[in-house]
């Protein structure tokens, strides 16, 4: 992926720069939001991580020319600004997601995973299928193999989220954000628990295992382990 | 300029006495006046019936008869008492007691005694009368009034006199009044510096007396109370902050400190590591928690309030929950009336809704029941959430919602003690009062929060 990151701090950028290399992505980073406009308007990036206090234009200013210019690239936001009223205010001026500082490094790079993936969802398919799992949007059903699995309603959004989002981890917060659309952080082991009991009724009778443990990030539905 | 010139207390002593005395010179002005023209008037009158009674005279004797009550009536008249005045175009031109005839018709001045009446005197007197016209001559008929213009006189002097009495009295009156406040008040200002130098821990003194200066020691002691509790509030956060964060920090440091020096490596390095990475985690969970109470406090986001549907988050919360509270070996039960609506924010209610289920299934023995209710009694909505565990002695209630407070129960265990500050700051955004009861055993925690009154573009 071309992922351009705008950020003022030399440290964080730095960190996430190379973290980014080593996942083989190619980078470009600007220190400053003018820097960052000519980089983004003038060549094709897949993501750009732009930090919201930026030197020269602030960060929510450029994601709304970058908006209103038309421009087709996804856009995650960093802060260390955490209130909820920010976080909607980055969502709305443009962002496609938002992250507070500080962060996980496993947190962000699963983020940008996901919002690849997100610029391919104009053609969203009617049946999300990994091996033998095969669940239906239009019926709202779920099969393995021969077999029909009865799922509740959060189970199917969790199963149905995870199936967008083949061989790609997920972390706790995403879910959290996407199927139960909860932007605080419970300090308990809620999402381990619904997890768990989607994994009994769609990995429990079978041989192979679909949804995996990525351990201290979260998890990952592929075919191999 | 002496410093009691610019006191509150001598500026309205006097601004009263001036106004008193502009008053009481304004209501003496209109008694003299009133009794002024009364008096002159009782003469005009005397003037008008010895007027018509001569002229009567004339019309039944011609001028001989005026002549002779003209001559009578100044036969009877001793000194310069009444004025008589005749003339005629015979000769003599005028008689009577006066030198001039007076030119208007109804006359007040000064007229000249003649000699030959008494003349013991060739001064003016002050006199009013009346000229009237008849057919071949003029009559003046007039009294003294020199009299009448000393009551008049002693009358005036009577008002100035007690006005300037009155200007007095207010003065003394309004000094001594705005002595008495400023004593007051300055002792109220002795008051308060003493409070101060205590360190917001004294408070002011009661006079015993319920006056308005007492009410207002009564509000400024009340204010005082929020104060040192404000006060006691930031000196509890910050200890407890420096406090929490120790612990993290040396585990942090002495993490480092294991790295450092190199005898880690390959898995011991690795778990180390980690564990550095969960102190810090710790530390930044505190602060975002922290940030997140003084966001909710600060009240701005009761702009972003919509009608919300309780009932809705209660049933999303028992979903969340049930089976983690299964897997804890608890039993999570709810009741919940449907389309319970508030004026609030989704998020938020569903964070308050969060944090006590979860304090319940923290502090709930194994084996026991969580109960989520949702019911609606008059114009509140009623949200508890109960549980069988030890329960919060009465004594702790109040402390338990300070921020960073641990009981004694839990002390050492997994909480923030941030959890119930969180819960009272969202219950206050949104007008909600928080109570906790007693479950006999555990803890009953009742939020209770105005309903939504069905205007869809206002605060109910």
């Amino acid at each position: 992926m071309k992922i351009l990151l705008i950020e003022d701090d030399p440290q964080t950028c730095d960190y996430v720069c190379k973290g980014l290399m080593q996942k083989g992505h190619v980078v470009d980073a600007a220190k400053d939001g003018v820097e960052g406009w000519e980089l983004v308007s003038t060549r094709e990036y897949d993501v750009a991580i732009v930090d919201r206090m930026l030197p020269g234009m602030d960060g929510l200013q450029l994601i709304r020319e970058l908006r209103r210019s038309g421009s087709p690239v996804r856009i995650l936001m960093l802060t260390a600004m955490g209130r909820t009223d920010d976080r909607v205010e980055g969502l709305t001026s443009g962002a496609d997601d938002y992250l507070t500082k500080p962060f996980a490094f496993a947190e962000l790079m699963a983020r940008i995973n996901a919002l690849s993936r997100r610029s391919g969802d104009e053609a969203k398919p009617l049946i999300l299928t990994l091996a033998d799992l095969q669940l239906d949007t239009s019926m709202h059903s779920v099969r393995r193999g021969d077999l029909e699995i009865k799922l509740h309603s959060r189970e199917y959004q969790l199963l149905a989220y995870f199936l967008r989002n083949i061989g790609r981890t997920v972390t706790r917060p995403m879910l959290l954000e996407r199927v139960w659309d909860i932007s605080f952080d419970p300090k308990t082991n809620v999402v381990e628990t619904h997890v768990s009991r989607l994994r009994a009724k769609v990995d429990g009778p079978f041989r192979i295992k679909l949804i995996h443990t990525v351990r201290g990030i979260g998890y990952r539905m592929s075919l191999d382990a | 300029m002496p410093s009691f010139l610019r006191a509150v207390w001598f500026r309205n002593a006097t601004l009263y006495a001036v106004l008193f005395l502009a008053v009481a010179s304004l209501a003496g002005v209109l008694a003299y006046r009133n009794v002024e023209s009364g008096l002159q008037h009782a003469v005009i009158d005397a003037v008008a019936v010895d007027q018509g009674a001569m002229m009567a005279e004339f019309e039944v004797g011609g001028l001989p008869a005026l002549t002779e009550a003209v001559t009578e009536r100044l036969a009877e008249t001793s000194g310069v008492e009444r004025f008589y005045a005749l003339e005629t175009s015979r000769t003599p031109a005028l008689s009577g007691n006066i030198a001039f005839m007076p030119a208007s018709s109804v006359f007040e001045g000064s007229v000249m005694p003649t000699a030959q009446n008494g003349g013991t005197t060739a001064l003016p007197i002050h006199a009013i009368g009346s000229t009237v016209e008849f057919a071949g001559g003029r009559l003046f008929v007039g009294r003294n009034v020199t009299a009448l213009d000393t009551t008049l006189g002693i009358l005036r002097e009577s008002f100035v006199l007690a006005s300037a009495l009155l200007f007095l009295a207010a003065l003394a009156l309004g000094v001594a009044l705005g002595l008495h406040s400023e004593r007051r008040i300055r002792a109220m200002a002795v008051d308060m510096r003493r409070v101060v130098e205590s360190g917001m821990k004294d408070r002011m003194t009661s006079s015993r007396r319920s006056d308005e200066y007492e009410r207002l020691a009564d509000d400024i002691n009340i204010m005082l109370d929020r104060l040192h509790g404000l006060m006691e509030g930031i000196r509890h956060v910050t200890t407890n902050i420096a406090h929490d964060l120790r612990t993290p920090l040396s585990r942090l440091r002495q993490n480092l400190e294991g790295l450092q020096s190199a005898s880690a490596f390959g898995g011991r390095r690795n778990a180390a590591l980690a564990k550095c990475v969960s102190e810090v985690d710790s530390v930044n969970n505190t602060f975002e928690a922290l940030l997140r109470i003084a966001e909710i406090e600060d009240g701005s986001r009761r702009k972003a309030f919509r009608a919300t549907d309780l009932s809705i988050l209660a049933v999303e919360l028992e979903e969340l929950y049930a089976d983690f509270a299964g897997s804890a070996g608890l039993k999570l039960t709810g009741d919940f009336e449907y389309g319970v609506r508030v004026w609030g924010d989704r998020d938020l209610l569903l964070q308050m809704g969060a944090n006590l289920i979860e304090n319940a299934i923290r502090h709930a023995s194994a084996g026991g029941v969580i109960r989520i209710e949702l019911k609606t009694s008059g114009r509140q909505a009623i949200v508890s959430v109960s549980d069988a565990g030890p329960g919060i002695p009465p004594a702790e209630h109040d402390k338990v919602f300070r921020r960073l407070y641990k009981g004694e129960a839990s002390r050492g265990g997994a909480g923030q003690g941030l959890g119930l500050s969180l819960v009272a700051a969202i219950a206050d955004l949104h007008f909600a009062k928080v109570k906790l009861l007693d479950n006999n055993p555990g803890l009953w925690v009742e939020i209770v929060l105005p309903l939504y009154s069905g205007s869809e573009n206002g605060e109910p």
